[in-house]
């Protein structure tokens, strides 16, 4: 009973990890199918989702995971058990270095990785560089050793392109080409700017649907640099004994997708009259001669779902942050030479760039057992928490530290030993600081949080993600006011919380005169 | 009955107190006079276990403190500084009555004892559910001395109890506090470097110069007898201020 504040707040601790912590009730999902961020792959991942929903398995798709290393790698260590991926980029980026000349050296090398791969789908999604027909033509380009004449030409490719060996390093070699002006730009935003004549060239795919839209020139590839980029799954090899039924509908649209279809499945997406899901259900509905329904949501659901999920991330992050946050800010005040290159580590974590910080932390989070992409995944929420750290802990240590010492050797002396000392004196005169770093992680928090997106860990930042590649402005919004609003809602809860609970002796008041 | 056995304080390898020998007997109330820095708030820290002497040691009714004892001592110690040290997030009331309510009184107990303490310090009913920041700083060094009256403490340690307060206040309180020694009955040690103070409350005081004392007795022996030239333009710069 005497020390009744000190259980206050051993109690608070344990409420706030318990909530942080505990998991929420997750549908239970058999098979993983997932994509790359862009429109084709989302398509053809809707494909895989549809074709093993209707072989009765309960699925999930992790769309727009990012690229290829995060996706192939999710892949092999079973994150996901399937996904689309083209023959070019398994050897040129994925085995890159080994010599594999046919089909049948892939699916030995994909054999290590205890991956197998599908026969063709049936079309070839090559790189393709890309003009507009006009610019090509004033100039006189038709095919790539032509660029050798333009030093002056203005080129923007997406990052993956811009690093990778069979990208833009091999393509200036093998041209001998000149260009300096360079950058590298995200794929959707590309085609806008090249449209807008403020880049002359870009590296699309020869299924863009822009090509057509826009009137675009492919340069032909006429010193061979490209390989071809046949569409496949890629999928785990033990689906054969888990989901035979599942790898049986997934091979049997091997063949049926030419580059026409592909092409125009792109466009009805990209120009918003269907989405990923009902392209995906309407084609396999024409190939099958039954309809397949796209489980519609209406966006309202949609939305109040990504709410959802976004609070869920911030909930798992925050909630943990405020304890372990508050923990090393008191310690760093205790020990004050150690505490110095905490806070200092603390500073740096804060510094590492979110997107480094996700793919950092994915192999790690994958390693220690718990899942690192799609929904569920702690990778973000790591990440998140990762963030949060350095406004509570610089906080909560500013706080104590700036206590007056009298006021602390008073409670001393008094005879308050260290633990009540912290529990009825410390924390509650630092609690106004603590707070407004917890307010500071928080609102941080909701906008980072949009980032889980990027690893498929849901959120508001879905439909921002998908808004910025479809370029559609209401999607973005979509995400981007809720996310907003939710940031401005957890920043009043705060200020409510510390006008419910801050003393009035600790708001700066007129003293009384004697 | 408190005791310094060659007890000396050194900081940074600078010495602060050089091997101070005294006795401060039940009941006395002994103040140390100087000026800042002669080290006279060092002794007293010294009492309250916030900091350790370098060689030595302190003996409170034959306890010689350190890390196992000093919880015991603290018990019978009261201790009122400058600022008053009270908690800013409490009001008067829960400052006051923090550590008996951590000692388990009773509620009848704690009420009993404060209105005694509120009668003898001379403060404010109204004053008891103000927070430190609503009080005026004589109401607020009045709560202090209640908080450390309140476990009924045999040993007072003043550190400049009226030192942040206008004239004015500091007489009033200085009456009311001469009453409150003599009807507790504790002992006292208390710092400070105003002459008047000294004067008011002292059984004895000791005049501490750069961490030794020069001069020790009774107030007029101070003030008739100046042991050196140091005391004598110490009291002098005082008298002539004042």
């Amino acid at each position: 009973m005497k020390q009744r504040p000190l259980f206050k707040l051993i109690a608070l601790v344990v409420v706030l990890l318990v909530v942080g912590l505990a998991p929420l009730p997750r549908r239970k999902v058999q098979v993983r199918v997932g994509s790359k961020a862009f429109t084709e792959s989302v398509i053809l991942g809707e494909m895989l989702r549809l074709l093993a929903r209707d072989a009765g398995i309960e699925t999930a798709h992790y769309r727009s995971l990012g690229g290829t290393p995060v996706v192939f790698r999710a892949l092999t260590t079973g994150e996901i058990d399937a996904y689309p991926e083209y023959t070019g980029t398994i050897v040129k980026e994925i085995f890159d270095g080994e010599d594999l000349p046919d089909a049948e050296a892939i699916r030995a090398a994909l054999k290590r990785h205890d991956v197998g791969m599908s026969k063709p789908l049936g079309f070839k999604n090559n790189y393709a560089m890309v003009m507009t027909s006009k610019r090509a033509k004033e100039l006189g380009i038709t095919r790539l050793s032509d660029l050798k004449r333009f030093p002056e030409l203005r080129f923007a490719f997406n990052h993956e392109f811009l690093d990778r060996g069979d990208g833009w390093p091999g393509l200036k070699k093998h041209y001998d080409l000149p260009q300096r002006d360079v950058s590298g730009i995200d794929h959707d935003l590309a085609y806008q700017r090249l449209l807008a004549g403020e880049i002359d060239m870009l590296d699309g795919y020869s299924t863009d649907a822009m090509i057509e839209r826009g009137n675009l020139r492919v340069l032909e590839d006429d010193l061979s640099f490209f390989p071809d980029y046949d569409a496949v799954w890629l999928y785990r090899l033990d689906l054969k004994s888990r989901y035979p039924e599942f790898l049986a509908a997934l091979t049997g649209i091997e063949g049926t997708i030419n580059e026409e279809t592909m092409r125009s499945l792109n466009e009805v997406v990209e120009s918003r009259d269907q989405n990923e899901a009902q392209a995906a259900a309407d084609f396999l509905g024409e190939q099958s001669g039954h309809k397949v329904a796209a489980a519609a949501t209406s966006s309202y659901g949609m939305i109040l779902r990504h709410v959802a999920e976004h609070l869920n991330l911030v909930r798992q992050s925050l909630l943990p942050a405020i304890v372990v946050g508050a923990a090393i800010g008191i310690a760093c005040q205790r020990w004050p030479r150690p505490g110095k290159f905490v806070l200092a580590g603390v500073g740096l974590l804060q510094t590492i760039p979110s997107l480094a910080l996700l793919v950092l932390l994915m192999p790690v989070v994958a390693a220690l057992g718990y899942r690192s992409v799609g929904e569920g995944s702690m990778t973000a929420v790591v990440a998140l928490f990762c963030y949060c750290l350095l406004p509570i802990v610089s906080n909560t240590f500013t706080g104590i530290h700036g206590i007056q010492r009298g006021t602390i050797e008073s409670a001393t002396v008094l005879g308050l030993g260290p633990a009540s000392r912290l529990a009825e004196i410390e924390l509650p005169i630092a609690l106004p600081t603590m707070l407004a770093g917890i307010r500071t992680a928080g609102v941080q928090n909701v906008g980072f949080a949009t980032l889980g997106a990027i690893i498929g860990a849901g959120g508001l930042g879905q439909p921002i993600l998908r808004g910025i590649r479809l370029d559609d402005f209401k999607l973005i919004l979509a995400g981007a006011i809720p996310a907003a609003l939710l940031a401005l809602a957890l920043q009043l809860s705060i200020d409510l919380f510390e006008r419910l609970v801050v003393p009035r002796g600790l708001k700066r008041q007129p003293a009384a005169r004697d | 009955m408190l005791e310094f056995r060659r007890v000396s304080k050194s900081f940074h390898g600078s010495t602060v107190v050089h091997s101070l020998d005294l006795t401060i007997d039940d009941g006395e109330i002994l103040v140390l006079l100087g000026p800042s820095g002669c080290g006279k708030t060092t002794i007293l820290r010294m009492v309250a276990g916030l900091i350790w002497p370098t060689t030595g040691e302190v003996v409170f009714d034959g306890t010689p403190l350190g890390e196992e004892t000093i919880g015991a001592v603290r018990r019978k110690l009261g201790y009122v500084i400058q600022e008053g040290g009270l908690f800013p997030h409490l009001t008067g009331v829960q400052n006051v009555t923090l550590m008996a309510r951590h000692e388990g009184w009773t509620p009848a107990q704690i009420k009993s004892r404060l209105d005694e303490l509120l009668e003898m310090t001379q403060f404010p009913t109204e004053g008891l559910d103000r927070y430190p920041n609503e009080l005026s700083g004589g109401q607020r060094q009045r709560l202090s001395l209640m908080r450390a009256l309140f476990l009924r403490p045999s040993l007072l340690l003043m550190d400049e109890p009226l030192g942040a307060l206008d004239p004015l206040i500091r007489a009033g309180l200085q009456r009311d506090l001469k009453e409150v020694f003599a009807r507790t009955g504790a002992t006292v040690l208390m710092v400070t470097h105003d002459l008047v103070e000294a004067g008011r409350f002292a059984d004895r005081v000791c005049v501490i110069q750069s961490g030794r004392i020069v001069q020790q007795g009774p107030f007029h022996e101070i003030m008739d007898e100046p042991a050196n030239d140091f005391v004598s333009e110490f009291v002098n710069s005082q008298v002539v201020a004042t």
